[in-house]
């Protein structure tokens, strides 16, 4: 049975080919992105919280398990003591001063 | 699910296209017929619809209820509308006063908007419609198309509610007149 159609969708009907043009109007007036620092931060760290919040546990994880398990540290060589540091210099010096006598002799 | 218009909103506010793509999709059709409806000229009525979308994606941030967007961007392409019909040099005393009277009960007058009309009907009775002066028509096709309320088309059209209610009585009542008079 035809029960007939509201004014509302009478009207509509009367103009529902123009929508290839609206549809191009709408796009026209869309606004185009802009590129913000603030923008591509939210999205790189917003988005996916919860995975960044567990890769940042698991890195802390690591850490925390390399200072108290790592290898152990090899001890560095004691350094002499600055006298005996000095006189070796001292001994250095004397011995490149007698080559030069020995040079100016020549 | 369909996202209302407040969360496409607040999307939107942030320079979103996308949602500013389902916004004006959801709203287009219904706009354009109200300005094709009054201007009956599909290029200027398209011209008012682009020009429409681009103040509201421009003016966003003097919307301040969310909930009021579609008579806002609808009080938008009625402006515009009234700048149209100024440019074509129309006559403006058409969309002034029609009987507009503040007092008067709407209870004899069936609504259009639960009115159904046969499809062979249908062309008569917008025939009748069109004969309608152009407040009268603005108000019935506001009231029609998108359900506003007599406070929402006042706003949107920038008349008192108590014109609002005249027009819309007396558009009902001319088509009424119309219809009676139809063999």
């Amino acid at each position: 049975m035809n029960k007939g159609r509201s004014v509302r969708e009478h009207l509509l009907a009367r103009h529902r080919e123009i929508k290839p043009q609206l549809d191009a109007c709408r796009r026209d007036a869309l606004p185009t992105r802009t590129f913000s620092w603030r923008e591509l931060v939210a999205e790189v760290f917003g988005v996916q919280r919860q995975a960044w919040r567990i890769l940042g546990l698991v890195w802390l994880a690591l850490i925390s398990f390399h200072l108290a398990f790592g290898p152990e540290r090899v001890p560095r060589p004691a350094t002499p003591p600055p006298t005996a540091a000095i006189a070796s210099w001292l001994n250095q010096l004397n011995a490149y001063g007698s080559l030069a006598q020995i040079d100016r002799r020549q | 699910m369909a996202s209302s218009d407040s969360d496409l909103l607040n999307a939107a506010r942030h320079n979103a296209p996308d949602a500013w793509d389902t916004l004006l999709k959801r709203h287009q059709l219904p706009l354009y017929t109200y300005a094709a409806e009054l201007l009956r000229d599909e290029s200027a009525a398209l011209d008012v619809v682009q020009e429409t979308f681009v103040a509201a994606v421009r003016h966003i941030a003097t919307l301040r209820d969310d909930a009021r967007f579609a008579s806002w961007l609808f009080g938008i392409a009625h402006q515009k509308i009234v700048q149209q019909w100024r440019r074509v040099r129309r006559d403006e005393a058409l969309f002034v006063a029609h009987h507009d009277a503040d007092d008067f009960t709407d209870t004899e007058t069936a609504d259009p908007r639960t009115l159904l009309l046969q499809h062979e009907h249908a062309a008569a009775f917008f025939k009748l419609v069109d004969a309608l002066p152009d407040s009268q028509r603005s108000t019935l096709l506001l009231h029609v198309l998108e359900d506003f309320s007599l406070a929402e088309i006042a706003d949107i059209t920038g008349v008192p509610v108590g014109t609002v209610k005249s027009r819309l009585h007396h558009a009902k009542r001319a088509l009424r007149r119309k219809v009676d008079a139809t063999p």
